[in-house]
């Protein structure tokens, strides 16, 4: 762990500089200099492109803390944070708001929605005070298929919202205020409660009966985590919508360069997925007229993906 | 250390075991034998927790198990499942340091005392060279004895093991066994067998599990008899004591096959125990099989016995030739049972 002490600290560096970066990139095309320059300047970035940046990083770590704790939970590296029915259940949330209060309190509902779908999939998949993985993961799919059933109605029936709801299935940082960065600064402290449980995590990821004869509460660790980590993906996806990928590769890229110990793998995922989302989000609003994110970390993260699979089989 | 009372297990609805008592405490090997499917892993689950007794009382140092924690119940005791599936790849050294959690704690760090238990549970098992390498990246007997040195770094009083031996050749069958043996000076030990043999010479008693309770329990000479092996495995064996250990030594019978109906009769002279495997090897193709003159504990003289009891009466012309003193004596295969 203390060899990584470096590591973790370049990345920490290096979310700095991409903040920085990020933010005196842009259309407008403000230069270094123009820093102390007039007004219009400084709301475009103070008001326009650092929150939208700080946001972009926050829900990026965020993405992939709660990747890197599914993963570990299903012991399964394909594993990822929406894998329990939290993106339907946020995308329905909004689609919710988007088509009976025209839009209002969308967020508010998104994860509204998060929280209540993972709730319903982990009712339903306990037996009798316990609740098996596998369990959870079939509850998952079948919530989930259920959820986005009622969100295609919704999508059917929406008429001139239609445009609204496909945006904001797609993701993306383009109405973000400093608003929105308070709520996704909740992302930070859950996550240090995460970090808490990633000894229990490796030690979980070796079996849950090795887990029990280590001396792990796993029930308790179960529930810690998974609520836990639906409340990091329900804020992340009501700031952002459901971004896919980032909690998918990150954990699974770091994981390469640090090693599978949570206690590392964790913070290291945490820092790369901001670092990861910021440069997707900059990517999309520079190239052509505001790229949905959601599209390029798709874009760039399926072929990864589909890298990392073949790798996987290839041993 | 360890106390059954009465227990019953079941495993959704259908019941495994009934009626289980026993203790054992420190400084025994106890071993569990029995066929598949006879309950031995869900004993040695039941003792660790994963399945809760439907009836009866298990008790640990004269607590009920239920009174424990989690983390105190695993400073006491340790596990070595079946087959470990390790999902991650994880260095050797991090997964024995898992076997400090109990010891260590959620909120504080690694300590010397630690890395030294875990140095020693990995001399005591071999696997000091490979401290560095992925769990992923090592043989799966590599991998048994690494899941060992865990269990053994969480310093437990009661070890269980769930064959322990499974994925290793022979020389770390023997290797990992031995360190058992020694470790159970110290602590007591509860493990799960398939091979009988090592059952045999390991353990200091053993539980023969069959009809879903215990049908025999005792030092391993009074378990591993013909008949009890019999009828809990539905083979024939013939039971030596190994004269170098004193303690039982059990091979199968092998059904004769192939030749069949060959009315070639061999007269066989041996002594000593030189003509075992030949009078097996004829025996076992099917032809009509004398042998002599032998004294009635001549190890040949048994392997005779054996197989004749095992043939079919048709070919019971097979005999000895009797001696003229006192301790030789006439054997007709017709008196063997036949199976």
């Amino acid at each position: 762990m203390q060899k990584q002490g470096p590591f973790l600290f370049l990345l920490f560096l290096a979310v700095a500089a991409s903040i920085l970066i990020c933010t005196v990139i842009g259309p407008a095309g403000i230069p270094f200099l123009g820093l102390a320059g007039d007004e219009s300047t400084s709301i475009i970035l103070f008001d326009v492109r650092l929150p939208r940046v700080i946001a972009a990083v926050l829900v990026g770590s965020g993405l992939a803390a709660a990747g890197v704790v599914m993963q570990g939970l299903f012991r399964n590296s394909m594993a990822d944070p929406y894998l329990l029915g939290t993106s339907s259940g946020g995308a329905l949330g909004a689609a919710v708001a988007i088509v009976f209060l025209g839009g209002a309190f969308h967020w508010v509902l998104a994860f509204i929605g998060c929280i209540v779908a993972t709730f319903l999939v982990y009712g339903i998949s306990r037996q009798g005070g316990r609740m098996p993985v596998e369990q959870l993961l079939l509850t998952g799919i079948a919530v989930s298929m259920f959820l986005s059933a009622i969100l295609s109605f919704l999508m059917y029936s929406a008429g001139e919202n239609l445009h609204q709801i496909f945006l904001w299935l797609m993701g993306g940082f383009w109405t973000i205020s400093w608003q929105d960065v308070w709520i996704g600064l909740l992302i930070i402290p859950v996550s240090l409660l995460l970090l808490v449980f990633s000894r229990e995590l490796n030690i979980f990821s070796m079996g849950e009966e090795d887990a029990v004869h280590l001396g792990v509460d796993i029930e308790l660790l179960k529930k810690t985590l998974l609520l836990a980590s639906s409340f990091i993906t329900g804020l992340a996806v009501a700031v952002a919508g459901s971004i896919g990928f980032i909690g998918l590769i990150t954990p699974h890229l770091m994981r390469l360069v640090v090693g599978p110990d949570h206690r590392v793998l964790l913070p290291a995922s945490m820092m790369a997925g901001g670092i990861l989302l910021v440069l997707s989000d900059t990517l999309a609003r520079t190239v052509g007229n505001e790229v949905p994110v959601g599209v390029v970390t798709a874009f760039f993260g399926a072929p990864f993906f589909i890298f990392l699979l073949k790798r996987r089989y290839m041993g | 250390m360890i106390e059954l009372h009465d227990v019953d297990l079941l495993y959704g609805a259908r019941v495994v075991l009934e009626k289980v008592s026993f203790q054992s405490g420190k400084g025994e090997f106890l071993g569990v034998i029995g066929p598949n499917g006879s309950g031995k892993t869900t004993l040695l689950k039941a003792i660790s927790r994963i399945v809760p007794p439907s009836h009866g009382a298990i008790l640990l140092e004269d607590r009920d198990l239920g009174d424990f924690s989690s983390l105190e119940f695993s400073r006491v005791v340790a596990v070595v499942p079946q087959a470990a599936n390790p999902g991650f790849d994880f260095s050797v050294r991090n997964v024995v340091m898992m076997g400090r959690y109990p010891h260590i704690g959620r909120f504080s760090s690694e300590r010397d005392i630690d890395r030294g238990v875990c140095r020693e549970a990995m001399e005591r098992t071999g696997i000091t060279h490979l401290a560095d390498r992925s769990i992923r990246a090592i043989s799966g007997g590599e991998l048994q004895r690494v899941i060992i040195a865990r269990a053994l770094a969480q310093q437990p009083q009661l070890l269980l093991l769930d064959e322990p031996t499974a994925h290793l050749d022979l020389g770390q069958q023997i290797g990992i066994l031995q360190a058992m043996k020694e470790m159970s000076r110290e602590i007591a030990i509860i493990g799960v067998f398939h091979d009988l043999n090592y059952a045999a010479h390991f353990c200091d008693r053993l539980i023969l599990l069959h009809d879903h309770r215990i049908f025999a329990m005792g030092d391993p000479a009074s378990v591993l008899t013909h008949d009890s092996i019999g009828t809990a495995f539905g083979i024939d064996v013939r039971v030596r004591k190994n004269p170098h250990t004193g303690r039982p030594s059990i091979s199968p019978v092998y059904k004769p096959g192939g030749n069949k109906g060959t009315c070639a009769r061999v007269h066989v002279i041996c002594g000593g125990g030189e003509g075992t495997d030949i009078l097996q090897a004829l025996h076992g193709a099917g032809y009509q099989v004398t042998v002599g003159v032998l004294s009635v504990n001549d190890s040949d003289y048994l392997a005779h016995e054996t197989s004749i009891s095992h043939a079919s009466p048709r070919r019971h012309s097979a005999r000895l030739l009797p001696g003229q003193w006192g301790n030789w004596s006439y054997f007709s295969g017709t008196q063997g049972q036949s199976s």
